[in-house]
């Protein structure tokens, strides 16, 4: 195996796609008892869960390296190719970076609609209800 | 053996102390409402702290110091030998650590999907 192949790992890769489906699914979940219960928290929670897949997705796509250990084949071979070859691993990391970030808008998400669990005493719960 | 901690790995382990923060928000709300699932909620924020400390902190390891990876890449004259081993041992540390990173999201997952039932 060499470090090229990593990120292709079977298990890996299933395990990361297995989540993002797994988010999708927490999302529909959410939507659905939405509809039954009529409770503005479970959007909240909806939403959260969709930005969480976002975010899965962007590792999922952009986490595996385009080039790796090519990247310092090519520079030392074909020096002139040095400019493009940067950008394309620097706008890789960016792209990462962006989706990463969106953990934050997650947390903001959750933590309003934590905050909205608790003002409305017991709203999550089965005793919240009339 | 060294740890560098670039960009990546600092926005990761930021994103951990958040989720640390929203843990102690989902415990404030449990105090205030007495909902059982709130508490499977902070169990999950918990889970995902740990999840990206993980993450951020394997990201800044390297297990051999710069002055070899600056040789291996330097010069490019493919030993094949050396080459092999650090290609190696790199790769199969990425992937032990991705493995743990990915099975402690999906414990985190499996939280929220309870807790949700419970809701």
């Amino acid at each position: 195996m060499d470090a090229f192949t990593v990120l292709f790992d079977p298990l890996l890769f299933y395990l990361s796609l297995s989540m993002i489906v797994a988010y999708a699914a927490l999302c529909g979940l959410s939507v659905a008892i939405f509809f039954r219960r009529r409770r503005r928290l479970l959007l909240l929670l909806a939403c959260a869960f969709l930005i969480l897949m976002v975010v899965e997705i962007g590792s999922f796509y952009f986490e595996p390296p385009t080039l790796d250990w090519s990247y310092y084949y090519l520079v030392a071979n074909f020096g002139w190719l040095k400019f493009s070859l940067d950008y394309m691993k620097f706008a890789q990391q960016e792209f990462w970076l962006i989706f990463q970030s969106l953990n934050f808008l997650a947390i903001a998400v959750f933590g309003v609609a934590m905050l909205l669990a608790g003002k409305n005493r017991g709203e999550l719960s089965k005793e919240g209800k009339k | 053996m060294s740890f560098l901690f670039d960009v990546a790995s600092v926005l990761m382990i930021a994103s951990g102390c958040g989720y640390i923060l929203l843990a102690g928000v989902a415990f404030f709300s449990y105090k205030q409402s007495g909902s059982k699932a709130l508490l499977i909620f902070l169990g999950a924020f918990i889970t995902l702290f740990f999840m990206n400390l993980y993450g951020g902190v394997a990201g800044a390891y390297h297990p051999f110091d710069g002055n070899l990876l600056g040789y291996l890449f330097g010069g490019f004259t493919f030993n094949v030998l050396s080459t092999n081993i650090t290609v190696t041992l790199l790769a199969d540390i990425t992937v032990k650590n991705m493995f743990v990173f990915e099975t402690t999201g999906v414990i985190a997952i499996i939280l929220f999907m309870i807790a949700l039932y419970k809701a």
